[in-house]
């Protein structure tokens, strides 16, 4: 798997009940449990620069369309946080260091993965990550 | 039911009575306990007697109040093959939200209970739903704590619910509601110089608020 440049941009989908007016919660940042009881292998987030855009909100569009044709529901209140590669392995140094690499799939090709982290400090983690959150727009017009 | 809970929300009679009756029926005719449910309604009733909070059951409440719960249940009735895990859950909404309208904590309470509303109906949308045993912890952690200030309330991927009384960059303290005896906290407290202390941990609900307040969190 190829790590990001640190340089470049992740979005991360945050359901509209993690938010509440302003805040993002953190808990959104979890990597989850899966049905057979065992935690994600990573944190799943979309590598922006794929999408060749001029800007992030750019990129929505072509990312729902994604999200949609894979199933995923993309709620009315849901947005895409957007975080650098660089500062989001920095702020999570400060309990682990992580890897966010590119994992790439036939029908998501700019899925990559926050990982490397121990699932006891997924909580940390997760708190980290939120406080560099750089921006969220709405995942629907 | 929907025109009924409408109708009973645009007051001229006893709208909780008339919702209640409403629902009695409905769920009867789903083969739901009659006498559980009236058991229930005398609980309601009860506590609002007691509650000294104004709450007759001839006020017109907010329309808002009751909508998410009436599509639901209608949903519910006419669209889901799983009648009755989706009923639970919609029922536990419901009794939160009753419970804290008939705190005696009113205008804190009576927020959470709007917020509530709004979670059940974001959480729908993206298919998740309220871990029933979260929400109820949740009501009755609010109920006990009149105290507290009014915190941001999310729902974490989990289900569970979650609370954050924010202060400033850094400084907060986080409740989840595991729905189980120990819930979450975290927290991060200033310390001077710019120094910061994270707190990562578990306690029982009881006590959470005294431990939190021990290391110096703040609830306002």
């Amino acid at each position: 798997m190829i790590e990001l440049d640190l340089s470049h941009h992740i979005f991360r989908h945050v359901g509209g009940a993690s938010i509440d007016g302003d805040f993002i919660d953190p808990a959104a940042f979890r990597r989850k449990k899966k049905g057979n009881g065992q935690i994600e292998e990573g944190l799943s987030v979309n590598w922006v620069e794929y999408f060749q855009k001029l800007t992030p909100q750019e990129a929505i569009p072509p990312l729902r369309d994604i999200f949609v044709n894979k199933g995923r529901t993309v709620g009315p209140k849901s947005r895409f946080a957007l975080l650098n590669v660089g500062a989001a392995k920095d702020a999570a140094m400060k309990y682990a260091t992580v890897a966010i690499v590119l994992d790439e799939k036939d029908d998501d090709p700019s899925h990559s993965l926050v990982k490397d982290y121990d699932e006891a400090l997924n909580e940390q983690v997760a708190e980290q990550l939120a406080q560099v959150i750089i921006a969220a727009y709405p995942a629907k017009p | 039911m929907e025109a009924a809970l409408t109708y009973a929300c645009n007051g001229g009679v006893s709208e909780l009575d008339m919702m209640f009756n409403t629902a009695s029926l409905d769920r009867t005719s789903e083969n739901y306990s009659y006498q559980r449910w009236e058991h229930h309604r005398r609980n309601i009733l009860s506590a609002r007697a007691h509650s000294g909070s104004g709450f007759t059951g001839t006020m017109t409440l907010p329309r808002r109040l009751f909508e998410a719960t009436a599509r639901d249940l209608q949903r519910i009735y006419w669209a889901s093959p799983n009648i009755i895990p989706e009923f639970t859950d919609s029922q536990q909404i419901f009794d939160a939200i009753q419970a804290l309208y008939l705190s005696s904590n009113t205008p804190r309470d009576r927020q959470i209970a709007d917020r509530i509303t709004a979670l059940h109906r974001d959480a729908l949308a993206e298919d998740e739903h309220i871990l029933p045993a979260s929400l109820s912890q949740f009501t009755d952690f609010f109920l006990a704590q009149p105290g507290l200030g009014l915190p941001k309330i999310t729902l974490t991927p989990d289900g569970t619910l979650r609370t954050r009384w924010i202060h400033g960059p850094r400084n907060f303290v986080a409740i989840e509601f595991t729905g189980e005896p120990l819930a979450k906290l975290v927290a991060e407290i200033p310390r001077g110089d710019s120094l910061t202390a994270p707190h990562f941990g578990s306690e029982p609900v009881e006590s959470i608020v005294s431990v939190a307040c021990a290391i110096g969190a703040s609830f306002a």
